[in-house]
């Protein structure tokens, strides 16, 4: 088999693509992406919130979870740090994901699967069993966060293989596959998702694990910014989710809201994490539309050349309107919407309150890229500043990537700065979820499939020894 | 029939060509009012013509080949071990051209075998086209003897040596990615499980490894397992030279270039934009110095360098002498190589002539050594040599070591040969030619001294400029025109003091005859107080005021001497003169003070002259400054002019100390005092057509007018005092002269 291996490099058209319908699933702390590998948007995107209902039942789904059903309570599979905090809910709600809208349960013919056949009734279910497996017949790549912990991708590897009967398996790196999307081998990944940022560093499509660095200061610490500013605003801003709104009336900007809110009959409201999550949604909303980063040049906290501060300048920047749910509407002060992001670059100018205690200067972005550039190799540093990728949800606040080359050619002046930030929501989106439809759909992966073969010979523990 | 209705319904053409077209035939449009359509179309812009197309469903596509039908093809890769099947769409039929794969071959993939657990047979499965992008390198194997014995080390144990070789193979050897992933643990010894658990012996401590460690380390072991395998004898090329660069791995190196890369690294932008600056100047000097290096040479293959013998010098070529080091070394050469020729012929005269050769012999070696491959006297010089060798045998063995040219003494006629001197006083760097001597010789302080100078030189015949200025030529003609400076400028003190003396004379007269009043109102400029000329007096404002007295005066001077003419115009013009050096020397101080204390000093010049000796005492002034004038004396009173008898003393006395001077050549001397008579007769010239020095008057009054009074101090105050006493001395003398 060696004397067909040959150190010629392919041919720059030749096609390296060899899809075996493989599936790719993405899961992160908003949002679980699956679709077949070779496309170009994952078509199951999945929250990773769910709903349990008072009799313990799980339930999935956007529409499950936005729905004030009574007593309904908000959980999610994963955890603050980007990890699986549950896994049997998180292998439902994957399987879900995946069963949902790419593959089906499959039935056997019916004259065969031995249902209606009274007897053999036990063997003939096993089987039964077997041909339900959601991904029998589909390869299986998952993702997962750089600091995921060894137990944590056994189980994944356990979960695929045990439980979902996939032929072949594999594990890649998050930052790794967004380095894939933006087309680069080696690269420095900026992930700024929902529950945390991350920034690794991606030598010839590997990890290097000493360089990678994380912090929380992501999308949710911006929920949690803006709800601050809400209420220390004078006077404070009514944050009312849309689930309550029954009927709503137009106000002038800054006058009381004109809504009839619904009532629930007691006993039948949803559990309070229902309405955070419903909170958060118009936040999301609020990040979306109205949040910005300080333009520079400098911090928010800092000076001009002229002498005046940085907040002063902000003074003269455009506000933007904002409606809330209930009617309640308001143009927010540029100040505002830049003050709400500046936590994420210059902890100084967090706000904070009992709850939210200011966060270190460490966990600021440009800090992290320090730390993480500092723990590889010097010889590498040129490069990956040189091939920056900025990716996550997260990044979509307004002027978020242009602050970051800034800060970053003020903090390493003598290299050459360059940031590949995609320009399509939907690829900086599933940035992770599109390097791995990539890599999965490649000729040259096939042969770094874990087989269920070797999965059984190896045990779970070959996903450390295969998935570096 | 029917199936004619049922096409026609559908708007299918029919089968049969029938009148099918004038069916859906739009209505022709009617005739209006009778006229043609064609004319109605003129007046009207008429619906354009209706093209009839018959509907109909459109064609099928041909296609040249059957569609074949896509399927999910089972394949395997054989860069897998474990006969994987995985399934991918392929058409149906597309042969591919490996079918029965090679991983199915019974050798290599019995595990393959037993994973088919469906009764495809694995012979038929294709094998991945990406499988031969599976390329692993090589990985160093060595036993466990084979390390004992070549591999061991005492920083790196078998086992962490296993595991950075496992690891370098596995990722490739990215050794950013090992490093990084290297994570040894060394085993705590598990011989006695229970006996470590109740001790808890220490676990030996991970050693810290930097990249550099992990790099020499896995370099050497490869390096010695590639010899073990290939002997470096034995080794293509290509082996050899990945040997090479692995056994010269030098971590030590390594880590300074990661330190400046670091260093590079943290570089602040004013600190490159410094280093971009420096790199520039850098390029621009080392263009530059190409140029000038190129210049360079092509002077000295103009000025044709000798090849230097000794061999050392030899490829070297011009860039030996692209120092003033190397240029004297090469002018000693080139003397040397005439040298060489010189005593050859000396030699042979001498040796013809019988004298002792012992000192052309010294001369002779030493310029054997340094002679040149010019080639001209190459054959004489090595007969001197063989002379030489016989001659003395310890300057022999001196003389091999040490080629280089040693200093040497040149007797007179040497220097004369070769134009060698020794002087004495500091030379000015560069080079000198002998006709700017000849050009800076007859220039005098002023213009007019100048053109005194030259037309002296003219009468005596000597062209400006000297046709054949060697050495010696040179240094007479300077010598001549140093007399005749000299004379020039003794005729005019002398002349300026005349003057004085008149001025006083007439002061004197004045004060004892008629009235003192005009006499106090007289500035040096005035020296021509008994001058009766108008022409001239007008050009001296000054002089206005004393010019109706000088006429009242005229007559009553009754001692006035026969060339008062010629004296005052000639005090004029040493006034003038001695305006022109002041304005040189800038020892102006103010201006009327300045024009008495000339007139006194040139006074006191005078009173030198007449009282010999005696006044030399009191008066602060350089011998040789007497010298001069005794000169002039003599050569004035040569010229018979009407002189002061006092003077007759110091010729005779002066003539001697000329004598003493210039005794030792006699013909200088002569010359020297033909020069004074040639410099009297242009003096004679020069005041005959007085507007020579007439038109000169108002430049050099002009000078004086801005002459700024910045003059110090000091040497004012030195000149008064001796003005002080310069005037009594005047005075004196003046009344002398009156008696006389």
């Amino acid at each position: 088999m060696a004397g067909q291996a040959t150190l010629k490099p392919p041919d720059a058209n030749e096609y390296g693509g060899d899809e075996i319908s493989a599936l790719v699933l993405d899961p992160g702390y908003s949002t679980v992406r699956a679709g077949f590998a070779g496309e170009d948007v994952p078509k199951s995107v999945v929250p990773s919130f769910y709903a349990s209902t008072p009799s313990q039942k799980h339930i999935f789904g956007d529409n499950s979870i936005h729905t004030p059903s009574p007593q309904i309570s908000i959980n999610n599979v994963m955890s603050k740090d980007g990890t699986v905090r549950d896994w049997d809910t998180a292998a439902s709600l994957w399987e879900y994901a995946i069963t949902s809208k790419l593959t089906s349960n499959r039935q056997g013919k019916l004259s065969t699967n031995g249902l209606n056949d009274a007897e053999n009734e036990d063997i003939k279910m096993e089987d039964a069993a077997e041909q339900e497996k959601p991904v029998g017949e589909n390869a299986l790549l998952m993702t997962e966060p750089g600091w995921n912990a060894g137990k944590d991708r056994e189980r994944a590897i356990e979960v695929a293989m045990e439980s979902w009967g996939t032929p072949a398996f594999y594990l890649a790196r998050n930052g790794v596959l967004a380095s894939f999307s933006a087309g680069k081998p080696a690269a420095l990944v900026i992930d700024i998702g929902a529950a945390n940022i991350s920034i690794s560093p991606i030598q010839d499509g590997l990890l290097l694990r000493k360089g990678v660095v994380r912090s929380p200061l992501a999308g949710n610490f911006v929920s949690d910014q803006i709800r601050l500013l809400f209420s220390t605003a004078q006077p404070p801003v009514p944050l009312t989710p849309h689930y309550l709104i029954s009927s709503k009336s137009a106000v002038d900007a800054g006058a009381q809201a004109q809504a009839t809110l619904k009532h629930f009959p007691p006993g039948a409201e949803p559990h309070p994490s229902f309405r955070a999550l419903q909170e958060d949604r118009v936040l999301t909303e609020f990040k979306e539309s109205v949040v910005a980063a300080w333009p520079g040049p400098g911090k928010l906290s800092g000076h001009s050349p002229n002498g005046m501060t940085n907040l002063d300048t902000a003074k003269s920047h455009p506000g933007k309107p904002f409606e809330m749910p209930d009617g309640w509407n308001q143009v927010f002060q540029a100040a505002d919407r830049y003050r709400c992001m500046e936590g994420m670059f210059d902890a100084k100018m967090a706000l904070t309150d009992g709850e939210n205690p200011a966060p270190s200067q460490k966990d600021c972005i440009i800090d992290l890229i320090k730390q993480s550039l500092n723990s590889v190799d010097t010889d590498i540093r040129a490069m990956l500043l040189n091939n920056m990728v900025v990716t996550g949800s997260g990044s979509l606040i307004q002027g978020l990537t242009s602050r970051i080359q800034d800060e970053m050619t003020a903090a390493f002046p003598s290299s050459k700065i360059r940031i590949h930030a995609a320009g399509s929501i939907v690829e900086r989106k599933f940035g992770s979820w599109i390097g791995g439809s990539i890599l999965a759909s490649l000729g040259t992966f096939h042969q770094m499939w874990i087989s269920r073969k070797e999965y059984e010979e190896f045990g779970a523990g070959i996903v450390e020894k295969r998935c570096k | 029939m029917m199936g004619s209705d049922a096409r026609d319904m559908m708007g299918l053409p029919s089968a049969v060509p029938t009148p099918k077209p004038t069916l859906p035939k739009a209505p022709k449009p009617k005739m209006k009012g009778g006229m043609a359509r064609e004319v109605l179309d003129l007046n009207f812009e008429g619906a354009p013509p209706i093209s009839i197309v018959a509907p109909k469903f459109k064609e099928k596509p041909k296609i040249p080949f059957k569609p074949r039908r896509w399927e999910q093809t089972p394949f395997m890769n054989s860069a897998r071990k474990d006969g994987l099947v995985l399934r991918h769409w392929k058409r149906e039929g597309d042969a591919a051209p490996n079918v029965a794969g090679l991983p199915v071959t019974p050798a290599d993939s019995n595990a393959a075998s037993e994973m088919d657990t469906d009764d495809r047979p694995a012979a038929n499965i294709e094998d991945s086209r990406a499988a031969k992008w599976n390329v692993r390198i090589d990985r160093p194997r060595y036993s466990a003897e084979e390390y004992d014995t070549h591999l061991k080390n005492a920083d790196w144990s078998k086992e962490e040596t296993d595991y950075l070789v496992d690891l370098a193979i596995e990722f490739d050897l990215r050794w950013v990615v090992i490093i990084d992933r290297y994570d040894f643990r060394p085993q705590p010894k598990s011989e006695p499980s229970e006996d470590a658990m109740a001790i808890d012996t220490p676990t030996p401590h991970p050693k810290p490894r930097t990249m550099e460690d992990l790099k020499s380390r896995y370099y050497a072991v490869a390096a010695k397992c590639m010899a073990l395998r290939t002997p470096l004898s034995s080794m293509n090329p290509t082996e050899f030279e990945e040997h090479e660069k692995m056994t010269k791995f030098d971590p030590r190196k390594e880590t300074v270039r990661k330190q400046y890369v670091e260093k590079l690294f943290l570089r602040t932008p004013e600190e490159a934009h410094e280093e971009e600056l420096l790199l520039k100047e850098l390029s621009r000097i080392v263009l530059n110095q190409e140029k000038l290096y190129e210049d360079r040479r092509a002077l000295y293959d103009r000025l044709e360098a000798p090849r230097a013998i000794n061999p050392a010098a030899a490829h070297a070529s011009t860039t030996v002498y692209q120092s003033s080091q190397g240029l004297q070394q090469l002018m000693q050469t080139m003397m040397q190589s005439q040298r060489l020729r010189d005593a050859e012929k000396r030699e042979k005269r001498r040796s013809a002539l019988g004298v002792d050769t012992e000192t052309a012999n010294s001369h002779s070696s030493s310029a054997a050594d340094l002679r040149t491959g010019g080639g001209g006297g190459g054959g004489g010089g090595r007969s001197s040599m063989g002379s030489a060798s016989a001659g003395g045998g310890g300057g022999h063995e001196k003389r091999q070591p040490h080629p280089t040219p040693q200093h040497r003494h040149f007797n007179q006629a040497e220097r004369v040969r070769f134009g060698i001197s020794y002087p004495q006083e500091r030379l000015t760097s560069g080079v000198q030619f002998r006709h700017e001597r000849v050009v800076k010789a007859s220039q005098a302080k002023s213009a007019v001294q100048t053109t005194r100078i030259n037309d002296a030189l003219a009468e005596l015949g000597i062209p400006s400029r000297l046709l054949m200025p060697t050495n010696r030529v040179v240094t007479e003609y300077e010598r001549l025109v140093e007399g005749v400076k000299q004379l020039v400028e003794i005729r005019k003190m002398r002349e300026k003091v005349d003057g004085e003396i008149k001025i006083w004379e007439a002061q004197r007269r004045l004060a004892n005859g008629d009235g003192a009043d005009e006499v106090d109102d007289q500035t040096a400029g005035e020296s021509a107080a008994t001058n009766a000329q108008s022409e001239q007096a007008k050009d001296e404002g000054a002089s206005k005021e004393a010019e109706p007295k000088e006429g009242e005066n005229g007559e009553d001077a009754s001692k006035v001497e026969n060339k008062e003419d010629d004296d005052e115009e000639e005090a004029d013009e040493a006034a003038r003169t001695k305006a022109e050096e002041k304005v040189e020397d800038e020892d102006e101080t103010e201006h009327l003070e300045n024009s008495r204390l000339e007139v006194e000093e040139d006074v006191k010049d005078e009173d030198e002259d007449g009282d010999g000796e005696g006044s030399n005492a009191s008066q602060a002034v350089e011998e040789e400054d007497e010298d001069e004038e005794d000169d002039d004396d003599e050569e004035e009173e040569g010229e018979g002019e009407a002189e002061a008898e006092a003077e007759g003393e110091d010729e005779e006395q002066s003539d001697d100390e000329d004598d003493d001077d210039e005794g030792e050549n006699e013909d200088e001397r002569a010359e020297v005092e033909k020069d004074g008579n040639a410099v009297n007769s242009s003096e004679n010239q020069v005041d005959d057509n007085n507007e020579d020095g007439e038109n000169e008057d108002p430049e050099a009054e002009a000078n004086e007018a801005n002459e700024p009074d910045d003059g110090s101090s000091t040497r004012a105050r030195s000149m008064r005092k001796r003005s002080a006493s310069v005037i009594s001395a005047v005075s004196n003398k003046s009344t002398k002269r009156q008696k006389k």
